[in-house]
């Protein structure tokens, strides 16, 4: 099993004014590149930055390139992810993302990742006035078009539903032949298994059980194996995973450092779907009404049951502990629950809300020093079972797991 | 996760195999309406599937702009019904969605006259399961 760190970028407005202060913004972006160095440094092998617009308190991650473009200049080795890219031409014109996309893997001497999605919530996707109806039909379109331009010489031009382009090369060429690795975010299970029809890595981002994670790993590399319809040059065949985590020397420093953060992440994440009052909500201030100010937090009730919608699910496991905010020895015991459902990636959401930056750097090191060292080891039991898995594969693969 | 040849029923079977025969052949349009025909048929045989009577579209957001599933076991029951009946329902993001009348009976909603292959991928997973997890009842 790798491990990564996936960014959001959430940044709660504070409470006492109506707005950002004015360095908040720039401190969180110097404070995360100083988290993905460490990272870098202490061996985690992927970092993830969203694409997300318009979606105030959540995430103010709307120039994921520009982020990992500065990553790349202060790292050595990390693999620079984008978690995803907005694929629909109204967003990123196909080009342009396969100009970036090039650019940035020149930059970084080969190290990116190509994931793409549909762009989820209305507030974004109504921003860029692309029709739900139409999303995923032009994720598909898109990102099969800026695959072949970033292979071809020159690109022979589309003629297509939600774009339309001469010939042109589009240059640069990425260093990663024919293109660096593809995924598909999957919030939904059906998503994950059209990522395995298309050749794709299925970027989780649902915070699956351990029990879910093995179910879909199964028939994810069924239907890998079988694919028909490739939809970029090279394969990614790959299961990720997302969690919450965030560390300390016990269970109860863990929480009382993380819980809070893992709480308003889940409470700004169903804020984005809904009704959006822009410029004018304060989410942080409703947030601190319903649950108390931090270290007067209220009670909340536990939930005896789960949602069977897996977004609602993954709402509410968003803004829970889940298996993951602890010490070591907890950290440790259910990640290998993962690792025996063979999942390929771990991404760890580690920022977030109010976490302390000196929290997050600490959780970094914890987890690397204290846990991350067995896995590494193990690593190349999984790497023989995904040669087995890749038996049969008929078309290129670029996978970096 | 469930394959086609979990599928017991020979009809649904059946449907299912000429469903994945027609995406093969690049025809998903036609691929779709024979599942979006057979998911009606599974409501017919189902009516557990048909959303709780007078039940409105559930927003994560109330009224007042607040997430209801902050609110904890409250706030998860307000909606818990809409969200069993949502997760065993036809995937509504897409070109087809799957409506109920005023007389009760589901009917297929275009909202545009073409459908991707990934769409009629994603429509084709969301069915197999469907159809296996009919079975388990």
């Amino acid at each position: 099993m790798k491990f990564g760190i996936s960014y959001n970028l959430v940044l709660p407005r504070p409470l006492d004014s109506d707005n950002w202060h004015e360095d908040d913004e720039r401190q969180l972006l110097k404070e995360v590149l100083e988290q993905i160095e460490f990272a870098d440094k202490l061996g985690f092998d992927y970092v993830w930055a969203t694409e997300h617009h318009f979606l105030e308190e959540y995430s103010i991650s709307s120039a994921p390139e520009v982020l990992l473009a500065a990553a790349s200049q202060r790292t050595q080795r990390i693999r620079l992810g984008h978690g995803i890219v907005h694929m629909a031409p109204k967003h990123n014109h196909p080009a342009r993302v396969a100009e970036r996309i090039a650019t940035l893997d020149l930059v970084s001497d080969g190290r990116v990742e190509f994931g793409t999605g549909e762009g989820a919530t209305v507030t974004e996707t109504g921003g860029f006035l692309t029709p739900r109806a139409e999303k995923k039909e032009a994720w598909e379109e898109a990102t099969r078009e800026a695959c072949r331009m970033m292979a071809m010489i020159p690109y022979p031009g589309h003629d297509g539903i939600h774009f339309c382009m001469p010939d042109r090369n589009v240059i640069p060429k990425p260093l990663q032949k024919p293109h660096p690795p593809l995924w598909v975010a999957a919030s939904r299970l059906e998503t994950a298994m059209l990522g395995a029809r298309f050749g794709m890595g299925a970027l989780g981002v649902g915070f699956d059980t351990p029990e879910e994670a093995e179910e879909r790993v199964d028939r994810y590399w069924s239907l890998a194996r079988s694919t028909k319809t490739p939809i970029g040059l090279a394969m990614n065949p790959a299961i990720s995973t997302s969690a919450n985590l965030m560390m300390g020397k016990t269970n109860e420093e863990a929480m009382k450092r993380g819980m809070r953060g893992a709480q308003y992440f889940g409470f700004s994440l169903a804020f984005t779907n809904g009704e959006v009052h822009h410029g004018k909500d304060h989410l942080n201030r409703t947030f601190t009404e319903k649950f108390g100010k931090e270290g007067e937090e209220k009670p909340i009730a536990p939930v005896q049951e789960e949602p069977e919608d897996e977004s609602q699910r993954t709402l509410l496991r968003a803004g829970g502990r889940g298996l993951f905010i602890g010490s070591p020895q907890f950290v440790r015991e259910n990640l290998r629950r993962y690792e025996d459902a063979h999942v390929d990636l771990m991404n760890w959401q580690i920022q977030g809300g109010f976490r302390k930056h000196e929290h997050i750097m600490e959780t970094i090191e914890m987890f690397a020093k204290e846990v991350m060292p067995e896995f590494q080891e193990r690593h190349h039991l999984h790497e023989k079972w995904r040669m087995q898995q890749m038996d049969g594969i008929k078309y290129p693969v670029n996978s970096t797991i | 996760m469930a394959d086609i040849a979990d599928i017991k029923d020979p009809t649904f079977r059946a449907a299912l195999e000429e469903a994945e025969h027609l995406i093969d052949e690049g025809d998903y349009n036609a691929a779709s309406t024979k599942m979006v025909d057979t998911f009606i048929e599974l409501v017919g045989v189902r009516p557990e599937l048909l959303p709780p009577s007078g039940m409105q579209e559930v927003q994560p957001l109330d009224p007042k702009g607040q997430p209801r599933v902050a609110e904890g076991v409250d706030g998860l029951k307000l909606q818990e019904a809409m969200r069993k009946w949502r997760a065993n329902w036809w995937p509504g993001t897409g070109t087809i969605s799957v409506v109920v009348q005023d007389d009760g009976a589901p009917k297929a909603v275009w909202a545009k006259d073409r459908v991707s292959l990934s769409e009629s991928l994603a429509y084709f997973e969301f069915l197999v399961q469907q159809l296996a997890n009919a079975q388990r009842v």
